[in-house]
């Protein structure tokens, strides 16, 4: 049975691949697996330490730091998710450049493989979350069901943005560099850290319409509102958000598929 | 120190580990020891390794040139490396008294995306030539590389074996006191190979010195004037070329895994009884026996009987049609003997393939391949690389 | 003439020895041996630095202006951040995006120095594993790469000076020490990662975790605030007399207060020193049980 040009075969080979990766990921480490956990513990760990207790930020008519830490890390771990999703994904072709030259099978599953790497670490920080949600009392509720379906979403929007990352970054390597830049710009740009509300009275009616249109935004708001508020995320948000993905996998998988054969000369 | 002893390999040993984890781990305190000013120098082995190296000792001296044979994992790059001075020894120590090249890899420091003169410029330069040398020679190389125009191309475009002449190019026209090449001879195609061969000759008629790596038993017996059998870290056996190279054949011969293969068409024919002598001088008789059964009406009975030398290349074959003989089969049974009265092979390990067919030898009936090995022994050590014994008439006037 | 002579030299060249010895028992020949390694390392340094840019340049859209986005970038969101008022800086003595700007630039030579020599192995390790060449080489290679970079940076920077018409002081040829200060820290905290490093691939991974939130505790963004949490960060943060003396030699003057920015300065080049020797003994371990 072939969805969209990929059967059975190739999703085994996905999963292969995937391993793979994970396993090459902490070959060389001297704690090994223990980095999967540690290394998106720090990174929460880092943020929380500096946003939290350094800048004492705090969410508008709350006064205790947990409350904004968990609102943190609720938005924190989806990202972690899409950065190494979108870093690993856009290297992902390139890396594997000497498999391409000698083996034929589909280079579709590359992409396909690697942005779906992110997903260990961010059950890592969703877990944390759950701890110290735990902690704070709020607890959890029945809205967690949404994450069933927010997670493959957002894997999904992952894997279509890299079928054009990783076709783009074999002819210009430079792509990774444009992406870690464009990436911290999406983390300090989209509210992560703060809240729309945290702006200036002034731009925010124009920050509202922006940041509507910001998928990272989309992704992380409903993550929280899932998670944190209690509630359901915004639907037209979702809608949005899942017309991009529908896009990015429709124009990107057949610019991937025009482009791969000329990938055998440039790499 | 003696000045025409160019390298002192004493009592030298290396440490390896098989774990990657551990091997890591080792890598780190071994650092922390340098670092504290104690010695590497150690004589038990860590959890999980291994003698890399065993107190191998041995001397190059001007001019010679030194073949390196042995299985894969022995231990050859591995003394290749302490030589130049690439990793340190667990023990003993390495004198080197000149400058030194190796030609162990081809094509480092390149880079496919620079075309082919800035890749030059490049391997020159790790090689260790300096900007004055690289200039004079740059022509030379470009020119040896026959490379063509493809030369300020982008060297990812290049083929593989356009790849190893550019890369072969630069590093033979280095002039080193001391030369080590490390399998890098099987390059490029015939005429390159013989004109890499031709420079290496050179260099070595102009005193270089060379120790030489390679599988290839001819290189080794034509290039080198002396070799060295390493087998698991230690010398199994040092000395004139063609003997070490003799006692190594022999060797992997009878440890020789090939597969051997016995095929009959069919149910109807056995052969047994198969007798021949194991061993012969390289001036005996030999002779190759074995008896037919067969329950099937063979027409046309041909026997042909194959020599091979180790490394699979057909000597001798005969036909037994085409020298018209025909076994005569009685109830279904003979016993076949195929005699030479002199082989005229030199000293080495062989072996034997039999088919017997019907009517044309491409019609087989069964088929014996590699299952029969035999040695030649000599009397004397060979002077010259030669497969044949012949024994020619001389004559001056 | 003179290449007989200098081939006659060559022969009596004393013959080289290894041992399992550690080179630090005999000081003298170790040193004696490292500076005649950094004098044979430039031509090769040299030609690693025209490879490395020139294969920057061949293969990417932006090409060398690649040097000038990082910093420019992070700049700009900070610049948006502080005039959206979501992030609140007080008042500095120069517009805030000049201010912005100084700080990152100079941010990014130290991360560039921090991330070069790892790097620069990393990139070339099948050469390391097979061919024996002074590695002094790889480290010059990357200080002259991450240089090139800081020069198109400079560029930058007077761009933004002479666009915001602001004024800048004598000082600004001292410019040259914290400068040395920053690259040589960042230097030398890159070479003694280098043993861990290159066994282990958590080292470059969580470099590159820390790198971000360290920004963030350093002057480069905003002005050391005077007290709390920040503050005592800061004070204790070693980059930071560094970034301030950035700033004060182009705009105000000495770099005040100059003993902290003199220490630094000072026990920095002298564990430069220290660096190295670590790194040159330690490679040859290492290789060995690299990969290629």
């Amino acid at each position: 049975m072939m969805i969209l040009g990929l059967n059975k075969e190739d999703l085994r080979l996905v999963v292969n691949t995937f391993k793979l990766n994970t396993r090459d990921r902490y070959l060389g480490s001297a704690i090994g697996i223990l980095w999967a956990i540690l290394h998106p513990l720090l990174l929460l760990g880092m943020y929380t330490f500096i946003f939290g207790f350094v800048f004492k930020s705090k969410l508008p008519g709350s006064e205790t730091s947990l409350t904004y830490v968990i609102w943190l890390i609720s938005g924190l771990a989806p990202w972690i998710a899409m950065a190494e999703g979108l870093t690993n994904s856009t290297n992902s072709v390139v890396g594997s450049a000497s498999l391409l030259k000698n083996i034929v099978f589909k280079s579709e599953i590359l992409p396909i493989a690697a942005s779906v790497s992110g997903i260990f670490s961010m059950f890592i920080g969703l877990f944390l979350l759950i701890i110290l949600l735990l902690i704070e009392g709020t607890g959890l509720s029945g809205y967690l069901f949404w994450l069933v379906i927010l997670i493959p979403l957002q894997m999904l929007f992952l894997i279509g943005a890299g079928f054009f990352l990783s076709a783009i970054n074999v002819f210009f390597r430079d792509l990774i560099q444009i992406l870690s830049t464009a990436l911290m710009f999406f983390l300090f740009f989209t509210p992560i850290f703060y809240t729309v509300a945290q702006m200036p009275v002034r731009i925010q009616p124009i920050m509202q319409q922006v940041t509507f249109f910001n998928p990272v935004y989309q992704i992380v708001e409903s993550f929280r509102r899932a998670l944190v508020y209690k509630q359901s995320p915004d639907i037209n948000g979702l809608l949005y958000f899942t017309a991009v993905t529908l896009i990015l996998w429709l124009v990107g998988l057949k610019f991937f598929r025009k482009l791969k054969g000329y990938f055998e000369s440039v790499l | 120190m003696d000045q025409t002893v160019l390298i002192d390999v004493n009592k030298v040993s290396k440490r390896y580990c098989r774990d990657l984890k551990r091997s890591l781990w080792y890598g780190v305190r071994d650092v922390a020891k340098e670092l504290m000013g104690q010695s590497q120098e150690e004589h038990n082995l860590r959890k999980d390794e291994f003698w890399g190296l065993k107190e191998v000792s041995f001397r190059l001296g001007k001019g010679e040139s030194l073949g390196l044979i042995g299985r894969n994992g022995a231990g050859k790059t591995t003394l290749l490396k302490l030589i130049h001075g690439l990793i340190k020894p667990t023990g003993g120590r390495i004198t080197v008294n000149g400058s030194i090249r190796a030609l162990i890899a081809l094509g480092t420091g390149f880079n496919p995306i620079l075309t082919g003169r800035e890749n030059i410029r490049i391997s020159g330069a790790i090689l260790g030539y300096t900007e004055k040398e690289m200039n004079e020679k740059f022509d030379e190389i470009v020119e040896f590389s026959e490379i063509g125009d493809f030369i300020d191309s982008p060297v990812q475009s290049y083929s593989s074996g356009m790849l190893a002449r550019l890369a072969f190019s630069v590093a033979v026209h280095t002039n080193p006191d001391i030369m080590l090449v490390d399998e890098v001879l099987a390059v490029g195609d015939l005429n390159f190979a013989i004109k890499c061969y031709r420079k290496i000759v050179d260099y070595l008629k102009q005193g270089g010195s060379m120790i030489l790596v390679s599988h290839n038993m001819y290189t080794i017996r034509t290039n080198c004037t002396r070799a060295i059998w390493l087998d698991q870290g230690t010398i199994k056996t040092a000395g004139e070329t063609n003997e070490v190279c003799d006692t190594y054949e022999l060797f992997a011969a009878r440890t020789d895994k090939v597969i051997s293969e016995q095929r009959y068409l069919d149910n109807t024919i056995e052969i047994t009884e198969v007798n021949y002598p194991q061993s012969i001088l390289d001036n005996d008789s030999f002779w190759f026996e074995f008896t037919i059964k067969t329950r099937r009406n063979i027409k046309i009975p041909i026997v042909a009987v194959s020599i091979f030398d180790i490394t699979g290349h057909n000597l001798i074959t005969n036909i037994s049609s085409l020298d018209n003989f025909t076994p005569f089969l009685k109830d279904g049974q003979a016993k076949i003997r195929v005699r030479y009265d002199k082989l005229y092979l030199g000293a080495g390990a062989y072996h034997i393939n039999l088919v017997l067919a019907d009517g044309h030898i491409n019609n087989q009936l069964a088929a014996f391949i590699n299952c029969f090995k035999f040695e030649v022994k000599s009397n004397f050590s060979n002077f010259g690389a030669g497969f044949f014994k012949l024994q020619p008439k001389w004559e001056s006037q | 003439m003179l290449d007989d002579y200098l081939n006659a030299i060559k022969r009596f060249k004393e013959p080289v020895v290894y041992t399992p010895e550690s080179p630090i028992l005999h000081p003298w020949k170790l040193m004696t041996g490292m500076l005649r390694d950094v004098g044979k390392s430039w031509p090769l340094a040299r030609r690693l630095i025209i490879r490395d840019l020139t294969a920057q340049y061949r293969q990417t859209i932006f090409g060398y202006l690649w040097a000038i986005i990082p910093p420019l970038a992070t700049a700009l969101i900070f610049i948006f951040l502080n005039s959206a008022k979501i992030l609140a800086v007080p008042q500095t003595e120069v517009p805030y995006p000049v201010y912005v700007m100084t700080g990152t630039i100079f941010w990014q030579l130290f991360v560039d120095a921090l991330n070069g020599p790892l790097k620069e192995i990393n990139l070339n390790r099948s050469m390391l594993t097979k061919v024996d060449f002074p590695k002094e080489a790889l480290i010059i290679s990357s200080i002259g790469q991450v240089l090139f970079s800081f020069f198109i940076k400079l560029i930058l920077l007077t761009v933004i000076l002479v666009i915001f018409r602001v004024s800048v002081q004598w000082t600004i040829i001292l410019l040259i020490f914290p400068m040395a200060g920053l690259l040589g820290m960042g230097i030398l905290i890159g070479v003694l990662l280098v043993p861990l490093g290159v066994l282990y691939k958590d080292i470059q991974q969580g470099l590159a975790l820390i790198i971000q939130p360290l920004m963030l505790l350093t002057p480069v963004i905003y002005p050391p605030p005077s007290e709390g949490i920040l503050a005592k960060i800061m004070n204790l943060n070693p980059i930071t007399p560094l970034i301030l003396a950035v700033r004060d030699c182009i705009f105000t003057g000495f770099p005040r207060p100059l003993i902290p920015f003199v220490t630094v300065c000072g026990i920095t080049f002298l564990l430069l020193f220290l660096g190295w020797i670590i790194y040159r003994l330690a490679l040859p371990i290492l290789i060995e049980r690299m990969e290629a």
